[in-house]
């Protein structure tokens, strides 16, 4: 979709039509843009850039919060008609997904006429424009689609994904970031073009196994199939300090609420996770994460005692702008190993389905633990003034 | 500084130390080993300022002194050379001439001033014990030793000093495992928590024959052989109440070889599933059933005559686990105690009352 949330805010709301819109954080403090209308993106406003950046960019934009459960409502609406087209729908965020259309040429009539159906169906139930691309894998597909935003669409011919590529910049293949292309600018690699020139055997030698899939990317090979239920492959949470933090009871805290609200997304996905991930982020912006693997769990406590361990590892000295953890290593609930020491995890395993039923009913912020109870300035914040998008 | 030694005896003491370096450094020094001559010997002390070894090895010390040199370049250096006297003479800014038998090397070392001290406590009291039992009660708890950094109280094993007994105990969480010996002199009331690579060390450089001595002061382990110092700092933090874990009174008792036992599991635990290799344990009075399954391979079954008279029951345990439980036993006979599918289940070994495992079962 295009600059989605802020499509839809606009949709919605008329006088912001033709305007500069930003969805994101409070633009007072720190957190960052979720989405720009493409009025906003002309000023240079991008997403995940800092709301003060994009303020001081466009300060004459609408700033809107985000409504999640709207964007959700709308998201719903446009992956029930690309299930109408094909039954293998991957749905990849809120707004964006990969669909499959192998063998439906009898029922729309070729791929493109397909494309060109959704692409008016989208418009006609929500007045919002997508973008797509049409190609023989995943992801020349999505390189395509992104091309031509807004309401682009982007055919790439079977046997010409090599030569679609090529005048592209290599920041367009999965998996290469600022520190990757960066090290392919240095081996003299600016386009996909020239990353196609150089010799496999290098750049495996150089990158691992990450230099063969490069080299296969590079040629437009992609044979990861459409997955319609692709299951979620990490949960996490993270907040931006309204003012850089050095204080560890407000680190203690912000970690706790995020574990607790990881814990309660991994028992509502009947998962427990085995890797537990720690991000902070400091004030010139440099971030680490560390991460440990150990026994599955979707304890809320258990999450923070394992996220504090890690944080405490890094003796960390210098004021904290992020902090942040996130779950992966999915595994079945209730498959593992029971604890021989602690005693009352069995019970706080039987407290938290009581207490997520209450919060299903009554929202997030009914029930805390007490270690939370007191640092709950607004219903909807973070602990400690933090924004969170 | 300038002596003459025999290669041999350079390399057994090497050996002794030169593991506590570990691999990767943020001092520069820690990444060597001290030499100190003197008197009719050379001293080759290591630490990681956890935990600091010192050996000393006869030297003829032609003129005293110390340097320091990479741990691991001078174990590889002196493993190759033959076996012959070996002369080691510092030079000027620490550059060390090492000869033997036709071989010559020179190594930068850097000045010993920088080195950290390993000071061994001077303990009240040290118990004294045959090195094979040490090495024994070790073996029996040191495969129960958490690896979870977050849980750090748990990772070493606790010993546990009382007048007329010594026990280790290690855990991780999900299993305990317990050694106990009675000790003529004992010392009472004193507990200290090893950090798990001092019990590696210990467990490595701890022959056969002679007698060790030991001792927990208030922060630090102490173990003393002939020639031989290692300290270790004790993890600070509570270590669990370990008695309150023990079953007591468990009614179901099965009786079973040992090797029918291992060899049952190693078979069954091929289909178990990858990471926990989880083993349903199935009783009936007189048999047991080791049985696993995976969605992807297949499933596996055995059964075996046992003596047993309790209640049929089905519990599923870590099938790695109870082979670390089994490996450390000198008898074939095996005893295993439990009660329900949710409560721990207790190895021993029928004959050795010092040692035994507990096990939380896993759910199926």
């Amino acid at each position: 979709m295009d600059a989605f949330y802020a499509s839809v805010e606009q949709r919605d709301r008329p006088e912001l039509r033709g305007r500069p819109v930003i969805v994101g954080a409070d633009p007072k403090g720190r957190g960052v843009v979720a989405a720009a209308s493409y009025e906003a993106r002309r000023y240079g406003v991008r997403s995940a850039m800092p709301i003060g950046r994009a303020a001081r960019l466009c300060p004459h934009a609408a700033f809107i919060r985000p409504d999640m459960e709207k964007y959700g409502r709308v998201s719903a609406e446009i992956m029930a008609i690309l299930d109408t087209f094909s039954p293998l729908v991957e749905a990849v965020s809120v707004d964006e997904a990969f669909i499959d259309l192998t063998g439906t040429d009898g029922l729309h009539g070729g791929p493109l006429q397909a494309v060109r159906r959704i692409k008016a169906r989208i418009v006609e139930r929500t007045r919002l424009t997508a973008s797509a691309g049409l190609a023989t894998n995943r992801f020349v597909a999505k390189v395509a689609s992104e091309l031509e935003k807004p309401d682009g669409l982007v055919v790439v011919p079977a046997g010409h994904e090599a030569s679609f590529l090529a005048p592209l910049e290599i920041e367009r293949i999965w998996g290469v970031g600022k520190v990757m292309a960066a090290e392919l600018r240095s081996l003299g690699v600016t386009t996909i073009g020239q990353l196609q020139a150089y010799p496999r055997q290098a750049l495996v030698r150089r990158f691992g196994r990450h230099g063969e899939s490069l080299h296969e990317l590079a040629f437009g090979r992609d044979e990861s199939p459409v997955e319609p239920f692709a299951p979620a492959k990490s949960m996490g949470a993270e907040n931006t300090f309204a003012v850089d933090c050095r204080d560890a009871g407000t680190l203690a805290t912000t970690l706790r609420e995020q574990a607790e609200r990881v814990g309660r997304e991994l028992r509502g996905e009947h998962l427990a996770a085995a890797r537990i991930t720690l991000k902070l982020r400091f004030a010139d912006f440099r971030t680490v994460t560390r991460a440990w693997t150990g026994e599955p769990t979707q304890d809320g406590l258990e999450i923070y005692r394992r996220a504090t361990a890690l944080l405490d590892r890094e003796h960390v000295t210098e004021p904290i702008r992020l902090i942040g953890l996130s779950s992966s290593s999915f595994q079945p609930e209730a498959t593992g190993q029971l604890p021989l020491l602690d005693a009352a995890a069995v019970r706080r395993e039987r407290l938290a389905r009581a207490t997520d039923a209450l919060a299903r009913r009554f929202g997030e912020d009914t029930i805390v633990p007490a270690a939370l109870a007191q640092k709950r300035p607004r219903r909807r914040g973070a602990p400690g003034e933090a924004d969170t998008v | 500084m300038e002596v003459v030694l025999d290669r041999d005896q350079f390399l057994k003491g090497l050996q002794m130390v030169h593991n506590i370096v570990e691999p990767r450094q943020t001092l520069p020094i820690l990444a060597n080993v001290l030499l100190e001559a003197e008197g009719e010997t050379i001293r080759l002390t290591a630490t990681d300022l956890e935990v600091g070894a010192r050996v000393s090895v006869p030297a003829r010390v032609a003129s005293k002194g110390a340097v320091t040199l990479s741990a691991r370049k001078l174990a590889e250096i002196v493993k190759e050379l033959p076996a012959a006297g070996l002369t080691l003479k510092v030079g000027e800014s620490a550059a060390v001439t090492l000869r033997c038998a036709g071989v010559n090397y020179r190594l930068v070392g850097l000045a010993p001033d920088d080195f950290p001290a390993v000071v061994p406590a001077a303990p009240s009291a040290w118990l004294t014990l045959e090195a094979k039992t040490l090495r024994e009660m070790l073996a029996q708890t040191s495969f129960a030793v958490s690896h979870d950094e977050s849980r750090f109280a748990l990772n070493g094993v606790l010993f546990v000093f009382q007048p007329k007994e010594m026990r280790l105990v290690a855990t991780d969480g999900h299993r305990l495992a317990i050694a106990k010996r009675g000790v003529g002199h004992g010392l009472s009331g004193v507990t200290g928590i090893v950090p798990r690579k001092a019990v590696t060390e210990i467990m490595r450089v701890l022959g056969s024959t002679e007698d060790v001595q030991i001792a927990i002061t208030e922060n630090q382990f102490v173990m003393q052989m002939p020639n031989f110092v290692m300290t270790a700092r004790l993890i600070e933090g509570q270590f669990p109440n370990y008695e309150a874990v023990l079953p007591k009174g468990h009614p179901g008792r099965l009786a079973i070889k040992r090797s029918a036992l291992t060899a049952g599991l190693r078979r069954v635990s091929v289909m178990a599933e990858e990471r926990n290799k989880p083993v349903r344990f199935i009783l009936t009075p007189g048999t047991l059933t080791l049985a696993a399954a995976s969605h992807d391979l297949g499933e596996a079954e055995e059964t075996v005559e046992v003596d047993y008279a309790g209640a049929e029951l089905t519990i599923g345990f870590n099938s790695r686990y109870v082979l670390d439980a089994l490996a450390p036993m000198e008898n074939d006979d095996v005893v295993i105690e439990l009660k329900d599918s949710l409560s721990p289940g207790v190895i021993k070994s029928a004959q050795d009352e010092g040692y035994c495992c507990v096990i939380m079962p896993m759910r199926i």
